[in-house]
């Protein structure tokens, strides 16, 4: 079920609605504002990382897509591996992200996440300290508006280390975006 | 702010015989979607690299406003408030995002977080932190704080209502200033999600499609308890209070259920002070927030959050590590948006590797905390 970002209702004076009124003044708006533009995604096998780098995040599970804005090819201006905010759905969006790697195998060092628009770094996320010896995990949000039918959006993750995503179910990076209002 | 003023919905009952006028359709449907569509939502950056004082849940100045819809915030003190402040410009439960970044040193490794403190019902809220993060090794490393917070008072900046104000803290032994690159910014959110009070248990909306004639029945529906859901969905907020829990030294593998076992907000009666466990009430997207904070580790020391729905695999969010200097106590945050169906039931859990049980903190500002949160079909 898709829709587009509900403009307020202008209802006019001396007017009795039909059906299809009803549809556009209520069904429409209140099935948007019920059922946002969103999208979920696990990145599941082992992508190696860049030493101090941020590295796009090549979601290889897609849990939930409803409005098909998601390309790993990239398309026209869209860029691979991100996510196109569906036309007609701008406004203002809150992007979840979890970035996980495998051991950095040193005392000192940070996994972290960011958010890229349009091909540029747009905002941080996380930054946490690293684990030696295990799995490290940063967790964060970024809010930000985006506009519908042109803007995409990448997750990103640092690894201060050269190493690989977990595979390992429950430590796969994950990224959800959600829609959040005009 | 959208114009004219919306108002939280409120929706009129629809009998038999009611007329499908325009003044009802504007008070009930327009307002609806101008609230529902443009809920307050603030976001703002501190950009001056302001110095911090040691061991002090600072407020956090924001002078550059990203978006503030419905003007709850000032950039210069003006009317008595102040630039940390986000005053509530209509009452209900806010969530609230602080992300604590402080320019690097490579100086001993200290402790940082993020928070709220605030004004809720005329009293003082707060601070409250979210997990403790380490600090040093020339990284920027940034505080994660995720809170809902009640507000009842509503008014204009400085008007006298319910205020939120982020927060941040370092325990370095001296000030530290806070991160000045454009990309790092300290930065907060605060946004309306929930009214204070509602209708409950209502099924999630129907969005039927419109019957000819149109009915009573249809318009209950698919506009009343529409809008009502919407206006008040199911919404936890679980503290832990200071007992004598503790964390056991465990593996991810072998990971504790986080004992929150006071109920701040749960409309729909989701959270079990028994298990500690959410059930969802009714079927789509989550909002999940979990954090702990637990006493002094001696020893360099890993801790993990993170969520299991069902009981299943959990789902990791920080995955850190500590070498205390200075015998701050540790913990870490989970957030993820999670599809749950009607009767699924998820658990905040945490990993120490200290060795031996840490004791959850009990300063008040060192909180663990659960929040869920409905937020779409």
């Amino acid at each position: 079920m898709t829709g587009t970002a509900p403009a307020v209702p202008q209802i006019p004076a001396g007017y009795a609605p039909f059906p299809a009124d009803i549809t556009a003044w209520i069904t429409a708006p209140f099935t948007f504002l019920a059922t946002k533009a969103m999208f979920r995604a696990q990145l599941q096998g082992a992508q190696a990382l860049g030493a101090n780098a941020y590295t796009v995040a090549e979601f290889d599970t897609i849990l939930e897509d409803p409005y098909g804005g998601w390309s790993a090819s990239g398309s026209g201006s869209q860029g691979a591996w991100t996510w196109l905010v569906p036309p007609g759905c701008s406004g203002w969006y809150e992007i979840t992200m979890t970035g996980l790697t495998a051991s950095q195998g040193v005392a000192t060092s940070a996994v972290g996440t960011a958010l890229w628009v349009n091909g540029s770094e747009y905002q941080l996320g996380s930054m946490s300290p690293g684990v030696n010896g295990n799995t490290s995990g940063s967790e964060g949000a970024v809010l930000v508006p985006l506009t519908g039918g042109s803007d995409y959006v990448a997750m990103h993750i640092y690894s201060l280390e050269a190493v690989n995503t977990p595979a390992v179910a429950g430590r796969y990076p994950s990224c959800e975006i959600a829609w959040i209002g005009s | 702010m959208p114009t004219p003023t919306p108002t939280v919905p409120s929706p009129r009952t629809w009998a038999t015989d009611d007329l499908i006028t325009v003044p009802r359709l504007r008070a009930d449907v327009a307002n609806a979607v101008a609230f529902l569509g443009q809920k307050p939502l603030f976001i703002g950056q501190g950009n001056a690299g302001a110095s911090m004082p040691n061991n002090t849940d600072q407020p956090l100045a924001m002078q550059v406003e990203l978006t503030d819809n419905w003007n709850a915030h000032v950039t210069a003190n003006t009317n008595g408030a102040t630039p940390s402040q986000v005053w509530a410009p209509v009452p209900g439960w806010y969530l609230c995002r602080c992300t604590a970044v402080f320019a690097p040193t490579a100086s001993t490794a200290y402790q940082l977080a993020a928070g709220f403190a605030g004004l809720v019902n005329g009293a003082a809220y707060g601070p409250v932190r979210g997990g403790l993060v380490i600090g040093g090794f020339s990284t920027a490393y940034a505080g994660q704080c995720v809170d809902l917070i009640e507000q009842v008072n509503s008014s204009a900046p400085g008007g006298g209502g319910d205020w939120i104000q982020p927060t941040v803290w370092q325990d370095s032994g001296g000030a530290l200033s806070l991160n000045t690159g454009a990309l790092t910014l300290p930065t907060a959110s605060v946004r309306w999600a929930c009214a204070l009070s509602g209708t409950q248990p209502l099924p999630v909306p129907p969005l039927t499609a419109v019957p000819s004639p149109i009915t009573s029945a249809w318009m209950n529906a698919n506009v009343r308890d529409a809008l009502r859901f919407l206006a008040y969905p199911p919404a936890c907020k679980a503290l832990y209070t200071p007992g004598s829990a503790t964390m056991p030294s465990n593996a991810l593998s072998t990971a504790a259920v986080v004992p929150c076992n006071t109920v701040a907000l749960d409309n729909y009666g989701g959270w079990s002070t028994s298990t500690f466990t959410y059930t969802a009430p009714v079927a789509g997207i989550y909002i999940f927030y979990g954090q702990f904070n637990l006493t002094t580790s001696a020893t360099a020391t890993t801790y993990a959050a993170g969520l299991s729905v069902g009981g299943g695999t959990t789902q990791w969010g920080d995955v850190i590590t500590y070498a205390p200097a200075s015998g701050s106590s540790g913990g870490a945050t989970v957030s993820r948006r999670i599809r749950l169906t009607a009767g699924q039931t998820v658990q905040l859990l945490g990993a120490q590797g200290s060795g031996g049980a840490l004791a959850y903190a009990t300063s008040a500002a060192s909180q663990t905390r659960f929040i869920a949160l409905w937020d779409g079909i």
